[in-house]
């Protein structure tokens, strides 16, 4: 067998193996997809009857965005590794200068914050794109940094000397993570949009965690999250708010407290609705909390209208879908040939159950409340976008060969 | 080499990296998820209850159905409580805002629909401040017409802020009749009072609601049509023993007694079907309207109030010297917060303390509005006097310490172990040597003592205590009062007897009217304690009777043969010449009872209680009245004693009830000889007809020069008292003038006669027979001085023996 044909058999392995993507991931994908358009069009029903008198205006934008969505996914899953790698950093300049033009010429959003670039009647949200193209940057560093240390990990000073070893570990394993980190949460901060921040923060410490930055450098790093946190809910810097929704975390219903009264509202219709569900719910389409009890009702807070309607049962065989999404992404990531590719199904798969645990918890306030969508459910296009995005460059980097 | 440069870019995933992925997917896929499933299950297993509560709490909006109360009727079925529909009328400041609706002009128009019957102006003005507020009521028990305007008014300037609520309003159709019993309906639909509140449950029924589906604005959850309604069930339906023409009787004569005698302190009766203790009629002087509970309706009771409130000021409450017969109506503590003083009859102002505040003046206002609210024939004791010498009798005979043929010698006083003083009869010569029947006639406070002293204080006791006059009758009443008695260890002390002599004749303890009533049933009808009640069935609203009330007998108290002898003993006290009770007498009638005149112990030592019971027909017993008349004024004239006042009450009364309740009279020996029935003479001749009345024992005046009597005065088939000057007009003479009734109140028989049929007009006389007793006046007269009656019209008269020294009464 000659190089020629060794490298042709390579290469013919290679175009099978780009012939088959995972179906059972789309699959789920795209029922995931399906369930959350038949739940926002319940969510959102109520509202847009009330206040523009089409019903339905909420829903068909989503579906079109989704068709959208789909376009995008296919077109991504088409894309060689190659094609990722190569603008793994590009995207994630696109998307910190983005951030950095939102701020100059972006809309508020009516939960405030400037968040949104318009652009004729097309608004994007460049944190939303941030977040998987930062996921692309952080695997492309990982393994370039990889080899890196490779090399000087054989190295006999890396060997004896504890200083440089550190020195080492942190530069390649550590600041770089945080470098990028540190210029995105900065401007989400001014815009503000703090809450995107902790999606951020997890999302960082999650794939330096798999790319396999030591635990000693992770828990410093928790440590000091943890104190930035205690920091902002005792000084009330950069806002009153991260107190406020402790307090309100800790008891909604003491109303007697000025305080929660006034800022527990959406929890407490959120506990309502999720609680008055039961086992069964009350039916799809019947939720009452959302005729104009329950605010965000079609966006942030769209789970609670899920329980409240499908009951316990329901929101459990929701939330097992996307157990189902989330474990085979992981397995493919398991299964993927290259660092890379495993750090990005990975690391997008990581924040998909991250915004499905932080929007739930939110919902059923096991934690305090912040604004995160529930991924395919949430009303907004950029993200739904993205996640389709996300998607995609899963299925694109773990195509199998039969 | 190609392959290995490729090689070189390719980074394969390291054994860390597949570790910590593993690691992720435990954390990310399962044990986050893992809290979550925890957490929904607290939220929608665990506290599923207390959500679906909240959430229904602020997602539905409730609206109570009021349900229709019961009626309640007398016992022929008459009327006297009935809920019909009203409404309520709510503005809403919150849909005011939200609807840019002019509150100034919504609350003008409304004020002016209806007038005072809902809030003014000003107070619907200030509702609308409550800017976050759905639901202020301006409006309440409004008229169905009244609210038809409402609703038009609405309609046409298709207003959100303005609801119109329906709800139940009570009707008492028949006024201030049976008030007390009845009661009222308060705020909130709740019974108030009388059999309003003991039957509260039975009435009421259970409320409906409406509850509807709203969105967080307040108003229908748009497409999603939810509604529940849940009917309410209308209040079952009470009829009471009551009959309203007996308790309008009952009622008309007290106040008529009340009048008569300037009664200070109100009057209160009761009539008791002596067989079955069910309450025929029962009363408290002064009454009220249960449709307007809240005003005094009395119209001297209102005087006194102004005059409070326009005394205040000036200084000066002369004014109430001329209302002195209601001062008695006024509570202890009202009249101290006064400063009135009762006192030798009579009540004085203690100029000091007529600087109300307004709030005292509101107090005042109160108290008197609540105290006729009261049925004080059933809470308030009394001390029964020489009436309770009934239960001596009964129990003396029954036991057999006494007998008819003994006679009981009386000096004026006897001395009793345990007393300093000699205890007095109230007729100090004395009564002489009498007969058991004299000595009741005569209510011999000596012969009494004597008889109760034979009985024994443990005897005595258990007689009091089988005749249920120390525990609660049990009727179904709230607030029955109670009696006081001594203690079984004084009261049996062999050593001082004078507890059990006083109680001889009634007084030194306080039983309730209705105790000594059902008590005197019980010697009238065979001896048997009856339960009194007021109910005597209860229907649903179909008119399906759920329950009826049987009579119940408590126990027999005496026997047969004992209750005959003491209606016999009884019915002499009325009848007989020298017979206390006599003013009591009704024409054709059997009459027995017995008076009472009692001095109002440790209150003002010039204050009496004055009552007479009894019951009739006397040979065959159906009812009992029972008429109490608290503290008389002496500035009446009228010598002060259950014989001159209270017994020509229940006379009156039984002469009205016992007609109506199907008793015959037997005219008969005295009565047959005191009065008869006009025949018709109408179409005789002239000569005929004059014939005729003189058979008839009238003497005739004829009236024109006619030979056929075209009409006559009075009418035929009337009751006039022999002897009278009968008309008989002829053709082409018909008088059509009206006479004015001369004032013949405190005149002879004889005189008022003459005075009447001077006028043309007709006596018929009831009450004691005219030639038994030269002190035989008029106390009562059935057509008020200066009416105006046609030519002819028999005007009754009530006659009664104001003989001092026959009439046990006050001391002078």
């Amino acid at each position: 067998m000659s190089e020629t044909t060794a490298l042709h058999a390579a290469q013919d392995v290679s175009d099978r193996r780009s012939k088959h993507i995972d179906i059972v991931f789309l699959a789920l994908t795209l029922l995931i997809l399906a369930v959350g358009l038949v739940m926002l069009l319940s969510a959102s029903y109520a509202r847009e009857y009330y206040t523009t008198g089409n019903p339905m205006r909420i829903f068909n934008r989503q579906v079109l965005l989704s068709a959208v969505g789909i376009v995008a996914l296919l077109i991504l899953t088409t894309l060689p590794e190659t094609f990722y790698d190569k603008f793994a950093i590009i995207s994630v300049v696109v998307s910190v200068i983005g951030l950095i033009v939102v701020l100059f010429v972006g809309t508020e959003a009516d939960t405030g914050g400037v968040r949104a670039i318009l652009i004729g009647p097309i608004s994007i949200q460049p944190s939303e794109f941030a977040k998987f193209t930062v996921i692309l940057a952080f695997a492309k560093l990982s393994v370039r940094n990889e080899k890196k240390m490779k090399k000087l990990r054989s190295t006999l000073d890396f060997k004896q000397n504890w200083k440089y070893r550190l020195k080492v570990e942190l530069w390649y394993t550590v600041f770089p993570y945080c470098v990028i980190l540190a210029v995105i949460c900065g401007l989400l901060v001014l815009e503000p949009h703090v809450s995107a921040c902790i999606i951020f923060i997890f999302i960082t410490g999650a794939m330096m965690f798999q790319s396999g930055t030591k635990i000693r450098y992770l828990l410093i790093l928790l440590a000091l999250v943890a104190l930035a946190g205690i920091f902002m809910y005792k000084t009330g810097v950069p806002g009153d708010y991260v107190k406020q929704r402790v307090v309100v975390w800790q008891d909604p219903w003491n109303t007697e407290d000025p305080v929660v009264d006034k800022w527990g509202y959406q929890t407490r219709q959120s506990l309502i609705a999720v609680g008055s569900g039961g086992l069964m719910g009350l039916g799809l389409g019947q939720s009452r909390q959302k005729h104009l009890y329950l605010p965000e009702e079609h966006n942030d807070f769209i789970f609670s209208i899920v329980c409240e309607e499908l009951g316990f049962v329901g929101a459990l065989l929701i939330l097992s879908m996307f157990v189902l999404l989330i474990v085979r992404g992981y397995w493919l990531a398991l299964r993927a040939k290259t660092k890379f590719s495993s750090l990005v199904i990975a690391g997008i798969t990581t924040q998909l159950a991250l915004q499905v645990f932080l929007n739930v918890s939110v919902v059923t306030n096991l934690i305090p409340c912040t604004g995160i969508s529930l991924p395919f459910f949430s009303y907004g296009g950029s993200a739904l976008l993205c996640q389709m995005s996300g998607m995609g460059i899963i299925l694109a980097l773990s195509k199998q060969p039969n | 080499m190609k392959n290995a440069l490729k090689q070189d870019k390719t980074v394969k995933p390291g054994r860390t990296v597949l570790v910590r992925t593993w690691l992720l997917l435990a954390l990310c896929g399962f044990v986050a998820f893992g809290a979550l499933v925890y957490k929904l299950f607290e939220i929608q297993i665990r506290d599923v209850e207390t959500y679906t509560r909240l959430a229904i709490n602020q997602q539905t909006r409730s609206t109570k159905i009021t349900a229709s109360r019961g009626t309640i009727y007398d016992a022929k079925g008459k009327i006297l409580a009935q809920s019909a529909t009203a409404y309520r009328v709510v503005v809403s400041p919150a849909e005011m805002i939200t609807n840019k609706e002019d509150p100034k002009l919504i609350a003008e128009t409304l004020a002016g629909i209806w007038g005072d019957k809902g809030a003014d102006f000003p107070t619907i003005m200030s509702k609308w401040n409550n800017t976050k507020s759905w639901h202020e009521v301006v409006a309440q028990k409004l008229e169905p017409d009244v609210a038809a305007l409402v609703r038009n008014y609405k309609a046409e300037n298709k207003l959100k802020s303005v609801h119109l609520i329906e709800e139940s309003k009570r009707y008492y159709p028949a006024g201030n009749i049976a008030s007390q019993i009845i009661g009222f309906v308060g705020d909130e639909n709740k019974g108030m009072y009388g059999i309003e509140s003991y039957y509260e449950s039975t009435l009421r029924g259970v409320a409906g609601r409406s509850i509807r589906a709203t969105n967080a604005k307040g108003t229908d959850m748009l497409y999603m049509q939810y509604e529940n309604y849940y009917d309410s069930a209308q209040g079952n339906s009470i009829t009471l023993t009551v009959d309203a023409t007996l308790q309008y009787y009952l009622e008309k004569h007290l106040s008529q007694a009340v009048i008569d005698n300037q009664i200070r302190n109100g009057a209160m009766g009761i009539m008791m079907d002596v067989n079955t203790g069910a309450i025929l009629a029962a009363a408290s002087v002064p009454d009220y309207d249960p449709n307007a509970y809240n005003t005094l309706n009395d119209s001297a009771n209102s005087l006194l109030i102004g005059a409070i409130e326009s005394g205040k000021n000036s200084g000066s409450i002369a004014n109430l010297s001329l209302q002195e017969g209601v001062l008695g109506t006024l509570d202890e503590s009202t009249k101290s917060l006064l400063g009135l003083t009762t006192s030798q009859g009579h009540t004085t102002w203690n100029g000091g303390a007529v600087d109300f505040t307004p709030e005292e003046a509101d107090q005042l206002k109160l108290n008197a509005i609540r105290a006729q609210w009261k049925s004080r024939e059933f809470a308030d004791s009394y001390e029964p006097g020489s009436t309770f010498k009934i239960i001596t009798l009964a129990a003396a005979l029954d036991a057999g310490v006494i007998s008819e043929s003994e006679s009981f010698y009386c000096g004026g006083s006897m001395n009793v172990l345990g007393r300093t003083t000699p205890l007095n009869c109230w007729k100090r010569t004395g009564h002489g040597s009498q007969m058991l029947e004299q000595a009741a006639q005569h209510s011999c406070n000596v012969a009494f003592v004597n008889i109760g002293l034979r009985v024994g204080a443990d005897l005595f006791y258990d007689y009091i205590d089988a005749f249920g006059l120390k525990s609660k009758t049990g009727l179904d009443v709230t607030g029955e009062g109670s009696s006081i008695w001594w203690s079984d260890e004084i009261f049996k002390n062999p050593q001082n007897k004078s507890q059990l002599a006083s109680a001889s004749f009634g007084q030194t303890f306080n039983i309730t009217p209705l105790q000594m009533i059902t008590a005197v049933s019980a010697v009238a009808n065979g001896g048997y304690l009856m339960k009194p009640y007021l109910v005597s069935s209860v229907s649903a609203p179909d008119g399906t009777q759920l329950k009826s009330t049987e009579p119940t007998v408590v126990r027999q108290v005496i026997s047969e043969q004992t209750s005959i002898k003491c209606r016999q003993i009884l019915e002499s006290v009325v009848s007989g010449k020298d017979g206390t009770g006599k003013n009591a007498r009704v024409a054709g009638y059997r009459i027995a009872g017995k008076t009472g005149t009692a001095e109002k112990v440790g209150q003002n030592s010039d204050e009496y209680v004055v009552s007479f019971v009894g019951f009739a027909p006397a040979d065959n017993p159906r009812i009992a009245v029972l008429v109490l008349l608290d503290s008389p004024s002496r500035n009446s004239g009228i010598y002060i004693s259950g014989g001159v006042m209270a017994a020509p009450a229940v006379g009156n009364i039984f002469a009205d009830a016992l007609p109506y309740l199907g008793v015959d009279p037997e005219l008969q020996g005295d009565a047959a000889s005191r009065s008869a029935v006009v025949p018709n003479v109408k179409t005789l001749s002239t000569t005929d007809a004059k014939q005729k009345f003189e058979d008839a024992g009238f003497t005739v005046r004829v009236f024109g020069e006619g030979s056929t009597a075209v009409d006559q005065a009075p009418f035929s088939n009337v009751l006039v008292d022999s002897g009278s000057q009968v008309i008989i007009y002829t053709e082409g003479f018909k008088p059509d003038q009206t006479i004015e009734v001369p004032n013949v109140f405190g005149m002879s028989y004889n005189s008022a006669k003459a005075a009447l049929e001077s006028m043309g007009l007709f006596i018929r006389a009831v009450g004691v027979n005219p030639s038994e007793s030269s002190k035989i006046v008029v106390a009562r007269q059935s057509f008020e001085t200066g009416s105006e009656v046609a030519f002819g019209t028999v005007v009754e008269v009530t006659l009664i023996d104001n003989d001092t020294s026959v009439m046990e009464g006050g001391r002078n």
